[in-house]
């Protein structure tokens, strides 16, 4: 239960005060700006554009800067501007076969078509602190290879695999056909694979992490092999009605992730290779590998087998991978519940006293039975 | 006609002229009259609508719909400018069925179809159901009725002209429903009133 | 690269339309300065059909890259429409929320279906557009393709 209670404002407006001006930190040191964030910190932008769930590199930056860094507040931030504009319509879903490549790797095939391409990876880093990045030093400008390649092709691992039939179709894509949006209806469980894509891409990176890892330990184990990694720019078309035809909106960096998982067959599907996708604005490696095992995890029930891992069960990680949904709910445990926590008072003392008198009552009947 | 073809052929009539401002206003408006049933609220109506579109009817609906809000509308406002408003103002799809309208606009309400026939929503989702907006001659005049239910604190009566004759006995049966049953919104010249599915209704004379 | 992936994607079409979309992909990857020149080509009387106006586009996947649809996550998108005194129309729609540009973008357009001031636009606006992007493709391919990994196999002794 709640009630209003005034009295407050004063001491909240001061709070607002107090927050703007520890944000600012030490007044000697410069001013970070929102593009600084955007250029420099752009995997945290990523980061929140996703759990934002809105593509937007500048305001992503300036929720960063407004949340002092706080990447859940400023991804509430981004969702609660999100609903102060209106929807124009749905774009025609992006085609990561048309990459503009800028990392591409596969854990499957050495020798892959279009070859492997490492990107600006943390990997192979010694992740040793670089004491260089401390004041302000010279950054080398990237290598640029000699030569620079003919355009070559790079299909899809995935692809590969479906050729020669080790590994199961993706269902056909009947374009027309209603895509389910939880951002219009409620989310319900079991969910289709569009849902629970929708939802784990908007959801959080730590809590796809720990479940991906979790089946990765043994708790629902899918066997996954990252098929391919790609990161680079896709366009963004819109079918504008009045023009008749898509219209070029630009290009959005997306990172995307195919695991290819071993499955041994069931009683109604064969062994083959199956599938785990993940995608994701920016350069978000580490959360469509996650997206991707979960993605697989969830499929356990589809593929003939039972769910009983968390990475598994539908209601368990979808209706909990919105962290600001999460936040919302355990950050209002602090808002005034005095009035419950009255009548739990009052419960709780009359209950000790009832305890009290039944042990008095108990230990009576022990004196006068031991008597 | 398709949009493509009206936005080179027809004329387009201007909708709000400040569509925050304006549309704020119509959805304070429409929500204070479902808040409150019976009790009238102003709307500054669009002037400018293609008639026989009222003005206040227009403004609802250009603040109501959008792309994802299929728009039903009786035989009266089937025309080729209204369905060229509505697509470059709303763009919403219009459709033939009432069954599939989020919104319904209903010029002539004397000569309306069954609320049956129109979205009722399910007990899982009783948001789903079409919400009517009738065109009506007034408040003030005509049948009278007196309503009760949530937003009203006893009862309130409240009087209009060109409503269906059987208003209540259609209201009656759209509320055994509940929670399933469509919402009305009657638009009258200047002001709108709100009939929500939870509104108990009779006619007094 | 990228700009030859939107012609790719779309399958047979009308070659006017489809020379419409190469201009507007050009034009969805030029910056708001880029874009600005074009007001000194507009003749005046221009009439705002739609005024520039920011809102979201859901953008979508496929599973798996090539199967269903679904909803990833939205953008913000400016759209606006123009026209010409002759008549002609044009349209913006661009991802971001930068007013000035989409109008920017649906002047092109219209000039571009007008026809008539296609030369100029061509010479002041979209070569110095498309030479600069190609530039820009070229230096990013390049940096891109010195982290491609050449493997080769150390021969493996017997013992």
């Amino acid at each position: 239960m709640y009630v209003s209670v005034k009295g407050g404002e004063r001491a909240i407006r001061a709070a607002h005060r107090l927050l703007a001006h520890r944000r600012r930190g030490d007044r000697a040191v410069p001013e970070v700006a929102a593009d600084q964030i955007r250029e420099q910190l752009s995997l945290a932008v990523d980061r929140v554009m996703n759990e934002g769930s809105l593509h937007d590199r500048d305001l992503a930056a300036l929720a960063i800067k407004q949340a002092r860094g706080d990447l859940i507040e400023a991804a509430f931030l981004v969702r609660a501007y999100r609903t102060t504009l209106p929807r124009f319509g749905a774009s025609r879903p992006i085609d990561t076969g048309a990459m503009a490549v800028e990392r591409r790797v596969s854990a499957t095939f050495k020798d892959l078509p279009g070859g492997q391409i490492l990107g600006p990876t943390f990997d192979y880093t010694h992740r040793l602190l670089d004491f260089a990045l401390e004041g302000e030093s010279e950054v080398p400008v990237a290598e640029v290879a000699a030569v620079p390649p003919a355009e070559t092709a790079m299909p899809r691992v995935t692809d590969l695999l479906g050729d020669e039939g080790l590994i199961e179709a993706e269902p056909p894509a009947c374009d027309g056909a209603e895509v389910g949006d939880l951002t219009r209806a409620p989310l319900r469980v079991p969910a289709a694979r569009d849902l629970r894509l929708q939802q784990l891409a908007r959801g959080d990176e730590g809590f796809l992490l720990a479940l991906g890892y979790s089946s990765q330990r043994g708790f629902g184990s899918t066997h996954p092999f990252a098929g391919e990694i790609r990161i680079g720019e896709v366009a963004v078309e819109f079918d504008v009605p009045e023009l008749g035809f898509a219209v070029p909106l630009g290009l959005i960096a997306v990172s995307e992730c195919q695991m290819v998982n071993q499955f041994a067959g069931s009683s109604v599907v064969p062994p083959t290779f199956t599938r785990g996708y993940g995608l994701a604005f920016g350069q978000s490696e580490r959360k469509v590998m996650a997206m991707a095992l979960v993605d697989r995890a969830l499929r356990t029930e589809e593929l003939g087998g039972e769910a009983v891992h968390p990475a598994q069960d539908q209601e368990f990680v979808l209706a909990h991978a919105d962290n600001v949904q999460a936040t919302g709910f355990v950050e209002h445990l602090k808002l005034p519940h005095y009035v419950d926590f009255q009548a739990e008072l009052a419960l709780v003392r009359a209950m000790r006293r009832e305890h009290a008198a039944r042990a008095e009552t108990a230990a009576d009947a022990f004196e006068e039975a031991a008597e | 006609m398709s949009p493509a073809s009206a936005f080179a052929a027809v004329e387009i009539a201007p909708g709000f002229r400040d569509p925050v401002l304006e549309s704020q206003a119509t959805f304070r408006a429409v929500l204070d009259a479902l808040a409150e049933p019976g009790r009238e609220r102003d709307v500054f109506g669009i002037d400018a609508a293609p008639a026989p579109l009222p003005p206040v009817m227009a403004a609802v609906i250009a603040m109501l719909a959008d792309f994802e809000t299929p728009v039903w509308r009786d035989d009266g406002l089937a025309r080729a400018e209204i369905d060229a408003w509505l697509a470059f103002h709303t763009g919403a799809p219009l459709v033939a069925d009432p069954a599939a309208a989020a919104f319904a606009l209903v010029g002539d309400a004397t000569r309306m179809p069954s609320f049956a026939a129109f979205g009722q929503g399910t007990d899982v989702d009783p948001s789903t159901s079409t919400t009517l907006i009738l065109a009506v001659d007034g408040f003030g005049a005509g049948r009278r009725f007196r309503l009760a239910g949530p937003g009203i604190a006893a009862s309130r009566d409240f009087a209009v002209g060109g409503a269906p004759a059987d208003l209540a006995r259609r209201l009656g049966e759209n509320r055994a429903l509940c929670p399933r049953g469509v919402d009305l919104i009657l638009a009258g010249p200047t002001s709108v009133v709100g009939l929500p599915r939870t509104t108990r209704i009779e006619e007094i004379g | 690269m990228s700009r030859e992936a939107v012609s790719r994607s779309s399958l047979p079409e009308d070659p006017s339309i489809a020379a419409r979309r190469a201009v507007m992909a050009l034009v969805a990857e030029a910056t708001a300065i880029e874009l600005r020149a074009v007001r000194a080509i507009a003749p005046v009387g221009v009439v705002d059909l739609r005024a520039p106006e920011t809102g979201l586009v859901m953008v979508r996947g496929r599973i798996g890259g090539t199967g269903a649809a679904f909803n990833l996550g939205e953008a913000t998108m400016t759209r606006a429409a123009v026209r010409l005194p002759s008549g002609a129309t044009g349209f913006g729609h661009l991802l971001g929320r930068d007013p000035a540009r989409a109008r920017d973008a649906a002047l092109i357009d219209a000039l571009w279906v007008e026809g008539t001031r296609r030369d100029r636009l061509e010479r002041e606006i979209l070569a110095p557009l498309r030479a600069r992007l190609d530039r820009d493709a070229r230096l990013r391919a390049a940096e891109v393709a010195s982290t491609r990994v050449d493997f080769f196999t150390l021969v493996r002794g017997d013992d």
